[in-house]
């Protein structure tokens, strides 16, 4: 437990250095005077966009945004100076096929989850496909290095406990901009918390007669966490959209909508 | 056993021989234009590229202590991707389409086949790219050719002068689709006389004669279908999310690619029930719409024009853009065109009329150049949704044998095709 303690407190510390960083990064900019006089736009946000119109960019609840966009901009810089390089560094050591290995690794233990999920759910097929993978995957895969399922035909079904709770009707909440991990939601983040408590449960059971047990969960959290980041190919500002944020918010919402009403 | 092994390889190596023949031969599938467009290639006919290529993702300072308003504080230097080979080879520069970034698909895509073929690329955002608009753009108002073309021969040159010693390179070639490929041919032409790069070879793919027309025809695939007034945006994207949903809670897949829209595009002709040609206008009047508002923004806030944004109004890094973004997408680029860039520009040359100003940027405004350089090369469609019957004609007469005319692909759709390719890489490596 010391290990993974200290490791957090070391990440706080990090966090907090680049919350400082962040304030000092304001840096140059246009228009810094704002003694001008301001006009009012040519083509008026008041004229042209109507009251009665649900527009799906402004649709969203997001009462924390204030919070939301600077977190958002914090993870950019999380990403910038510490997530992308350690990630860089990742894919330049280790061949490729060591990096699906251990993809494959992860997304084995992650079929846990989505077992649970998928029977919360009462997802009869969906669950018999999961332990299936899981089985050949584990046995025949390796302890889940390799995919020999999905060549079969079994393809991976993704299920969390945040799909569960909006199974059963709970609404998304209050859009929420994670730090580190991105754009999530109350009802995503809670099915998150609860996600991770079932993984560790499980991870504290499978190591307990090992020696050195919390340095080795250290180790997979991070090796997880990068393995994650490595998956994902966003990168933070380079859209080209200057409403980004709006975008994702929307993007991110429906895609969960999607994922749950399938 | 042993003799039928032999047989079996020599066999297999004739059918591979015979694939490799046939993959030059142009048999893109989808004849309607604006399937063709949306749905790009289908991976069974698009050329072999290699899986993973060493690329490097950089930035470039282009002017010295140059500001950006806060709300685009990331926009720090200019973004593009090189891929280099070991050794001496040439080096193509690629310029992106309208809105495209330097790492959009379509520019991935070139980078790897240009690769493949032997070459250094350099993958460079179009001038209407928010980045370019930002941190690379004498103005920040994009949309007049001839300074579009001289703010991108300064990166050229800039980037040129950052990477030379990293690299042989045993000479310059461009080439760049849609509105990159326009820029190109203007870009070849400052080259003549500046002879920084003394392209050898300059290659347009799916260019449009007139930016301003091809445009307009863009823009009317939009308005035409999503009417009801500026609501019909609304309503229509709304219609086109719950239709997605539907195909996405009937169809068991892994992830979203384009072939997953090319199978269900084909199911449905197979079903007699092909796709509505308004809806499909009206997508991709809507992509190029979004890019346009992505534009006309990072113009407006760079500039303070007062044209979506108040001018002189603060704001600061965190403040949301979503109203101005809104306004900005319910305006077309040519909107943009006529008031924004047209009054920018004859305020600094009085008697300009917007019309001169339009016709600047055509290809017809050097075609003799384009006549008499040996150098360039075309490729396009004759069924490309952004040029008519005019302007094939155009490229016709201009490039003659120099042009490759596919009968369909629509605007860009075939371009990953493996004899599209096959083309682009015969025409940069001849000498």
């Amino acid at each position: 437990m010391q290990i993974t303690a200290s490791i957090t407190k070391s990440l706080m510390l990090l966090l907090a250095t680049l919350v400082l960083l962040l304030s000092g990064c304001a840096g140059k900019h246009l228009r810094d005077d704002q003694a001008l006089e301001v006009l009012p736009a040519r083509h008026k946000a008041a004229d042209t966009l109507r009251a009665d119109v649900d527009y799906n960019l402004k649709q969203p609840y997001d009462p924390w945004e204030g919070f939301n966009r600077s977190m958002y901009k914090f993870n950019f810089y999380f990403d910038k100076y510490v997530f992308l390089p350690v990630v860089s560094a990742y894919e330049a050591v280790l061949p490729d096929f060591v990096e699906q290995g251990i993809s494959n690794f992860f997304k084995n233990i992650g079929e846990i989850k989505n077992l649970t999920n998928s029977i919360l759910q009462l997802h009869g097929k969906k669950a018999a496909t999961t332990t299936a993978r899981f089985v050949v995957n584990t046995t025949i895969g390796v302890a889940g290095l390799w995919d020999p399922a999905t060549r079969m035909g079994l393809n991976r079904v993704h299920e969390d406990f945040g799909q569960t709770l909006g199974y059963w009707g709970l609404g998304p909440g209050p859009y929420i901009v994670l730090p580190i991990l991105g754009p999530s939601s109350l009802r995503d983040t809670t099915g998150f918390v609860a996600d991770t408590a079932l993984h560790s449960f499980l991870v504290d059971e499978a190591l307990d007669d090992t020696d050195n047990d919390d340095a080795i969960k250290a180790g997979l959290t991070l090796l997880q966490a990068v393995d994650e980041r490595h998956l994902q190919s966003f990168r933070y500002y380079e859209s080209g959209n200057p409403a980004e944020y709006d975008f994702i918010r929307y993007l991110y919402l429906k895609k969960r909508e999607l994922d749950i009403m399938k | 056993m042993k003799k039928v092994l032999p047989i079996l390889t020599g066999l297999l190596l004739f059918l591979a021989g015979a694939a490799a023949a046939a993959g030059s031969a142009y048999d893109y599938p989808i004849d309607d234009p604006l399937a063709a467009t949306i749905l790009g290639t289908p991976k069974e006919f698009q050329a072999d590229l290699p899986a993973k290529i060493p690329v490097k993702k950089r930035r470039i300072e282009i002017f010295a202590n140059h500001l950006v308003p806060e709300p685009l504080w990331y926009e720090q230097g200019l973004r593009y991707s090189i891929a280099r080979q070991d050794g001496p080879a040439p080096l193509v520069f690629v310029i992106a389409g309208t809105g495209a970034g330097y790492n959009s698909p379509k520019m991935k895509m070139l980078q790897k086949a240009l690769y493949g073929g032997g070459f250094h690329v350099v993958c460079i955002s179009s001038p209407t790219h928010p980045n370019f608009i930002a941190t690379a753009s004498s103005t920040s108002l994009p949309g007049v050719m001839e300074q579009d073309a001289m703010d991108l021969y300064r990166v050229l040159d800039r980037v040129w002068q950052r990477e030379k010693d990293g690299m042989q390179v045993s000479g310059f070639l461009l080439t760049g689709y849609s509105l990159g490929a326009a820029e190109s041919a203007f870009v070849a032409r400052i080259d003549e006389s500046r002879k920084l790069f003394n392209f050898k070879k300059v290659l347009l793919l799916n260019p449009p004669v007139n930016p301003y027309r091809s445009v307009k025809r863009l823009d009317a695939m939009l308005t035409d279908y999503a009417t009801g007034g500026k609501d019909g945006l609304v309503t229509f994207f709304n219609d086109l999310m719950a239709r997605f949903t539907a195909i996405y809670k009937e169809h068991d897949f892994v992830d979203f690619s384009e072939d997953l829209f090319y199978r269900i595009y084909q199911e449905k002709k197979a079903a007699h029930q092909a796709p509505d040609p308004d809806r499909m206008k009206a997508i991709i009047g809507l992509s190029f719409r979004m890019s346009s508002a992505n534009m006309i923004l990072a113009a407006d806030l760079m500039t303070n024009s007062g044209y979506v944004v108040p001018k002189n109004l603060y704001l600061s890094s965190t403040d949301p853009l979503t109203d101005y973004w809104l306004v900005a997408s319910r305006l077309s680029f040519v909107d943009y065109v006529d008031e924004l860039l047209y009054e920018a520009q004859a305020k600094d040359k009085p008697g300009l009329t917007l019309d001169r100003l339009v016709m600047a940027s055509s290809l017809k405004s050097i075609a003799t150049y384009l006549t008499n350089a040996g150098k360039i090369g075309l490729i396009t469609n004759a069924d490309d949704v952004i040029l008519d019957a005019a302007d094939l004609e155009f490229f016709k007469k201009t490039f003659g044998n120099r042009a490759t005319i596919y009968p369909n692909g629509g605007h860009c759709g075939n371009m990953a095709h493996r004899a599209y390719i096959q083309t682009v890489l015969d025409f940069l490596a001849a000498e």
